[in-house]
Protein backbone atom coordinates (compact mmCIF):
# COMPACT_ATOMS: atom_id res chain seq x y z
CA UNK A 1 0.00 0.00 0.00
CA UNK A 2 1.26 3.23 -0.98
CA UNK A 3 2.13 5.93 1.53
CA UNK A 4 -0.23 8.30 0.14
CA UNK A 5 -3.31 6.06 0.38
CA UNK A 6 -2.28 5.16 3.61
CA UNK A 7 -2.04 8.62 4.87
CA UNK A 8 -5.34 9.29 2.98
CA UNK A 9 -7.24 6.32 4.75
CA UNK A 10 -6.31 7.61 8.08
CA UNK A 11 -7.53 11.16 7.28
CA UNK A 12 -10.70 10.07 6.06
CA UNK A 13 -10.95 8.37 9.32
CA UNK A 14 -10.31 11.19 10.94
CA UNK A 15 -12.80 13.50 9.24
CA UNK A 16 -15.36 10.46 9.76
CA UNK A 17 -15.01 10.01 13.21
CA UNK A 18 -15.38 13.89 13.73
CA UNK A 19 -18.70 13.51 12.26
CA UNK A 20 -19.63 11.34 14.40
CA UNK A 21 -18.31 13.02 17.32
CA UNK A 22 -19.71 15.93 16.18
CA UNK A 23 -23.52 14.45 15.58
CA UNK A 24 -23.25 13.03 18.50
CA UNK A 25 -22.55 16.15 20.57
CA UNK A 26 -25.16 18.78 18.46
CA UNK A 27 -26.71 17.44 16.01
CA UNK A 28 -29.12 14.82 17.60
CA UNK A 29 -31.70 17.46 18.96
CA UNK A 30 -34.31 18.17 15.92
CA UNK A 31 -33.58 21.66 14.03
CA UNK A 32 -36.78 23.38 16.02
CA UNK A 33 -35.09 22.48 19.43
CA UNK A 34 -32.03 23.78 18.32
CA UNK A 35 -33.51 27.16 17.21
CA UNK A 36 -35.75 27.23 20.70
CA UNK A 37 -32.15 26.71 22.76
CA UNK A 38 -30.47 29.46 20.61
CA UNK A 39 -33.95 31.94 21.57
CA UNK A 40 -33.16 31.38 24.75
CA UNK B 1 -26.31 30.49 2.51
CA UNK B 2 -27.34 27.64 3.87
CA UNK B 3 -25.73 25.25 2.74
CA UNK B 4 -27.11 21.19 3.09
CA UNK B 5 -25.39 18.96 5.38
CA UNK B 6 -24.71 16.09 2.67
CA UNK B 7 -23.16 18.17 0.08
CA UNK B 8 -20.71 20.14 3.34
CA UNK B 9 -20.04 16.68 4.10
CA UNK B 10 -19.06 15.62 0.88
CA UNK B 11 -16.98 18.92 0.26
CA UNK B 12 -15.70 18.21 3.46
CA UNK B 13 -14.13 15.13 2.22
CA UNK B 14 -12.84 16.34 -0.49
CA UNK B 15 -11.21 19.00 1.07
CA UNK B 16 -9.51 16.17 3.34
CA UNK B 17 -8.66 14.38 0.63
CA UNK B 18 -6.77 16.88 -1.38
CA UNK B 19 -5.03 17.79 1.79
CA UNK B 20 -4.14 14.22 2.85
CA UNK B 21 -3.00 13.44 -0.97
CA UNK B 22 -0.90 16.93 -1.47
CA UNK B 23 0.63 16.37 2.64
CA UNK B 24 1.66 12.53 1.46
CA UNK B 25 3.25 13.55 -1.82
CA UNK B 26 5.30 16.19 -0.31
CA UNK B 27 6.66 14.15 2.57
CA UNK B 28 6.38 10.05 1.39
CA UNK B 29 9.57 10.35 -0.92
CA UNK B 30 11.74 11.41 2.23
CA UNK B 31 10.72 8.94 4.28
CA UNK B 32 10.73 6.29 1.99
CA UNK B 33 14.28 7.07 1.40
CA UNK B 34 14.98 7.22 5.49
CA UNK B 35 13.43 3.96 5.72
CA UNK B 36 15.71 2.59 3.11
CA UNK B 37 19.04 3.56 4.27
CA UNK B 38 17.87 2.42 7.52
CA UNK B 39 17.29 -1.10 6.15
CA UNK B 40 20.74 -1.21 4.46
CA UNK B 41 22.03 -0.59 6.92
CA UNK B 42 20.75 -3.60 9.03
CA UNK B 43 21.24 -5.89 6.41
CA UNK B 44 24.88 -4.95 6.36
CA UNK B 45 24.91 -5.73 10.22
CA UNK B 46 23.26 -8.88 9.89
CA UNK B 47 25.43 -10.12 6.98
CA UNK B 48 22.76 -9.93 4.27
CA UNK B 49 25.16 -8.00 2.44
CA UNK B 50 23.81 -8.61 -1.16
CA UNK B 51 19.90 -7.97 -0.43
CA UNK B 52 18.89 -4.46 -1.62
CA UNK B 53 15.37 -3.49 0.22
CA UNK B 54 13.13 -1.39 -1.85
CA UNK B 55 10.45 0.92 -0.65
CA UNK B 56 8.77 1.78 -4.09
CA UNK B 57 5.97 -0.75 -4.71
CA UNK B 58 5.72 -1.79 -8.37
CA UNK B 59 3.76 1.01 -9.22
CA UNK B 60 6.44 3.71 -8.22
CA UNK B 61 4.87 4.97 -5.55
CA UNK B 62 6.83 5.03 -1.96
CA UNK B 63 5.76 2.51 0.74
CA UNK B 64 6.33 1.11 4.29
CA UNK B 65 5.97 -2.80 3.09
CA UNK B 66 9.53 -3.33 1.84
CA UNK B 67 10.25 -5.75 -0.74
CA UNK B 68 13.81 -7.63 0.02
CA UNK B 69 15.26 -8.89 -3.35
CA UNK B 70 18.94 -10.80 -3.90
CA UNK B 71 20.73 -13.83 -1.41
CA UNK B 72 19.52 -16.10 -2.94
CA UNK B 73 23.00 -17.94 -2.05
CA UNK B 74 22.39 -17.02 1.31
CA UNK B 75 21.56 -19.57 4.14
CA UNK B 76 17.59 -19.56 4.92
CA UNK B 77 18.85 -18.44 8.86
CA UNK B 78 20.79 -15.34 7.44
CA UNK B 79 17.77 -14.47 5.48
CA UNK B 80 15.11 -14.60 7.99
CA UNK B 81 17.66 -12.72 10.22
CA UNK B 82 17.96 -10.16 7.91
CA UNK B 83 14.09 -9.96 6.97
CA UNK B 84 13.64 -9.73 11.07
CA UNK B 85 15.40 -7.00 11.36
CA UNK B 86 14.54 -5.00 8.79
CA UNK B 87 10.98 -5.63 10.23
CA UNK B 88 11.76 -4.58 13.32
CA UNK B 89 12.39 -1.10 11.99
CA UNK B 90 10.02 1.32 13.38
CA UNK B 91 7.83 2.78 10.59
CA UNK B 92 8.37 -0.82 8.33
CA UNK B 93 4.84 -1.74 7.76
CA UNK B 94 5.76 -5.61 6.11
CA UNK B 95 8.65 -7.50 4.54
CA UNK B 96 8.46 -9.81 1.24
CA UNK B 97 11.11 -10.98 -0.40
CA UNK B 98 10.90 -10.63 -4.62
CA UNK B 99 12.01 -14.31 -5.00
CA UNK B 100 8.16 -14.92 -3.46
CA UNK B 101 9.65 -18.44 -0.99
CA UNK B 102 6.54 -17.26 1.46
CA UNK B 103 4.35 -17.21 -1.38
CA UNK B 104 2.28 -20.22 -1.73
CA UNK B 105 2.81 -21.96 -5.14
CA UNK B 106 0.04 -22.04 -8.00
CA UNK B 107 -0.47 -24.73 -10.36
CA UNK B 108 -1.35 -28.26 -9.78
CA UNK B 109 -1.77 -29.35 -6.16
CA UNK B 110 0.83 -32.36 -5.76
CA UNK B 111 -0.53 -35.08 -2.96
CA UNK B 112 1.29 -36.83 -1.12
CA UNK B 113 1.25 -40.54 -0.68
CA UNK B 114 -0.90 -42.06 2.44
CA UNK B 115 1.29 -43.30 5.42
CA UNK B 116 -0.32 -46.22 5.82
CA UNK B 117 3.01 -47.73 4.93
CA UNK B 118 5.00 -46.04 7.29
CA UNK B 119 2.20 -46.74 10.15
CA UNK B 120 2.20 -50.52 9.37
CA UNK B 121 6.02 -50.93 9.38
CA UNK B 122 6.27 -48.63 12.52
CA UNK B 123 3.96 -50.87 14.06
CA UNK B 124 5.76 -53.86 13.24
CA UNK B 125 8.78 -52.83 14.03
CA UNK B 126 8.80 -53.20 17.99
CA UNK B 127 6.41 -56.40 17.81
CA UNK B 128 5.65 -58.77 15.28
CA UNK B 129 2.33 -61.12 14.83
CA UNK B 130 3.14 -64.12 16.59
CA UNK B 131 1.82 -67.77 15.58
CA UNK B 132 0.98 -70.99 17.47
CA UNK B 133 4.27 -73.39 16.83
CA UNK B 134 4.15 -74.87 13.76
CA UNK B 135 0.69 -74.02 13.48
CA UNK B 136 -0.85 -70.88 11.06
CA UNK B 137 -3.08 -69.65 13.73
CA UNK B 138 -2.45 -66.13 15.56
CA UNK B 139 -1.73 -66.55 18.76
CA UNK B 140 -4.15 -64.04 21.06
CA UNK B 141 -1.52 -61.88 22.46
CA UNK B 142 -1.07 -61.13 19.00
CA UNK B 143 -4.64 -60.37 18.10
CA UNK B 144 -5.04 -56.99 19.42
CA UNK B 145 -1.69 -56.20 16.98
CA UNK B 146 -4.08 -56.99 14.12
CA UNK B 147 -6.62 -54.57 15.58
CA UNK B 148 -3.96 -52.25 15.22
CA UNK B 149 -2.32 -52.59 11.49
CA UNK B 150 -6.33 -52.57 10.15
CA UNK B 151 -6.74 -49.23 11.72
CA UNK B 152 -3.35 -48.56 10.18
CA UNK B 153 -4.40 -50.11 6.67
CA UNK B 154 -7.69 -48.15 6.81
CA UNK B 155 -6.76 -45.38 4.81
CA UNK B 156 -5.42 -47.00 1.84
CA UNK B 157 -8.55 -48.59 1.89
CA UNK B 158 -8.16 -48.66 -2.70
CA UNK B 159 -4.92 -49.45 -2.11
CA UNK B 160 -3.35 -53.17 -3.03
CA UNK B 161 -1.81 -53.91 0.50
CA UNK B 162 0.61 -57.11 0.45
CA UNK B 163 0.75 -59.52 2.79
CA UNK B 164 4.30 -61.17 2.65
CA UNK B 165 4.70 -64.81 5.58
CA UNK B 166 8.19 -65.76 6.10
CA UNK B 167 9.59 -68.48 8.13
CA UNK B 168 13.06 -69.13 9.52
CA UNK B 169 15.34 -72.35 7.91
CA UNK B 170 14.77 -74.64 10.30
CA UNK B 171 12.61 -77.02 8.33
CA UNK B 172 12.14 -78.58 4.83
CA UNK B 173 11.71 -75.84 2.33
CA UNK B 174 8.04 -76.64 0.79
CA UNK B 175 6.97 -77.23 4.62
CA UNK B 176 8.20 -73.45 4.72
CA UNK B 177 7.01 -71.77 2.39
CA UNK B 178 3.27 -74.28 2.45
CA UNK B 179 3.36 -72.55 6.52
CA UNK B 180 4.34 -69.14 5.77
CA UNK B 181 1.48 -69.39 3.22
CA UNK B 182 -1.23 -70.20 5.85
CA UNK B 183 0.13 -67.35 8.18
CA UNK B 184 -0.30 -64.82 5.50
CA UNK B 185 -3.54 -66.09 4.54
CA UNK B 186 -4.65 -66.29 8.97
CA UNK B 187 -3.56 -62.67 8.98
CA UNK B 188 -5.26 -61.41 5.59
CA UNK B 189 -8.91 -63.30 7.03
CA UNK B 190 -7.94 -61.48 10.58
CA UNK B 191 -8.14 -58.63 8.60
CA UNK B 192 -11.46 -59.27 6.54
CA UNK B 193 -12.66 -59.85 9.96
CA UNK B 194 -11.78 -56.35 11.07
CA UNK B 195 -13.33 -54.56 8.23
CA UNK B 196 -10.61 -54.89 5.21
CA UNK B 197 -11.88 -55.72 2.18
CA UNK B 198 -10.79 -58.61 0.23
CA UNK B 199 -10.20 -57.25 -3.08
CA UNK B 200 -7.35 -55.38 -1.96
CA UNK B 201 -5.58 -57.82 -0.05
CA UNK B 202 -3.03 -60.36 -1.58
CA UNK B 203 -1.11 -62.98 0.72
CA UNK B 204 1.71 -65.04 -0.35
CA UNK B 205 4.06 -67.13 1.66
CA UNK B 206 7.95 -66.87 0.61
CA UNK B 207 9.43 -69.57 3.23
CA UNK B 208 12.70 -69.11 4.27
CA UNK B 209 13.83 -67.44 0.81
CA UNK B 210 14.19 -63.49 2.34
CA UNK B 211 15.60 -63.51 5.84
CA UNK B 212 16.08 -60.10 7.44
CA UNK B 213 19.44 -58.29 6.46
CA UNK B 214 21.90 -59.43 8.81
CA UNK B 215 20.61 -62.20 10.14
CA UNK B 216 21.22 -65.71 9.53
CA UNK B 217 18.66 -67.79 7.37
CA UNK B 218 18.18 -70.33 10.80
CA UNK B 219 17.48 -67.24 12.82
CA UNK B 220 13.93 -67.54 14.47
CA UNK B 221 13.34 -64.16 14.52
CA UNK B 222 12.77 -64.36 10.51
CA UNK B 223 9.10 -65.45 10.87
CA UNK B 224 7.46 -62.74 10.38
CA UNK B 225 4.60 -61.04 8.35
CA UNK B 226 5.40 -58.29 6.08
CA UNK B 227 2.97 -55.80 4.56
CA UNK B 228 3.23 -53.36 1.69
CA UNK B 229 1.10 -50.94 -0.05
CA UNK B 230 2.18 -52.10 -3.28
CA UNK B 231 -0.37 -50.02 -5.63
CA UNK B 232 -3.14 -47.72 -5.23
CA UNK B 233 -5.54 -47.95 -7.87
CA UNK B 234 -8.03 -44.76 -8.55
CA UNK B 235 -11.53 -45.11 -6.77
CA UNK B 236 -14.43 -45.52 -10.23
CA UNK B 237 -17.60 -44.17 -9.67
CA UNK B 238 -20.00 -47.05 -10.02
CA UNK B 239 -22.64 -46.43 -12.72
CA UNK B 240 -25.54 -45.31 -10.37
CA UNK B 241 -23.17 -41.99 -8.95
CA UNK B 242 -21.59 -41.27 -12.56
CA UNK B 243 -23.72 -38.00 -13.87
CA UNK B 244 -24.92 -38.38 -17.11
CA UNK B 245 -25.25 -36.13 -20.27
CA UNK B 246 -28.11 -33.47 -19.79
Amino acid sequence: MPIWSEVLVLCLAAYAIGLAIGWALWGRAAPNARQESIKE
Amino acid sequence: MIVRPPIAILAGALIVTAVAIAGASSTDQDLSAALSQQAQQNIQENGGGAIKARFINRWGHPTRHTILSGGEGLDEGTRDKVAKAVAAIPGVGGISWSDGSMMAQGGEVVLSPLHCQEDVDALLQARTIRFEESASTIDASSQELIDEVAMALRPCLGSIIAITGHTDASGPEPGNIQLSRERALAVQRALIDRGIPIDGLRAQGVGSAEPVDGLLPQDPANRRIEFAVVATTPLKPTPVDTPGPR
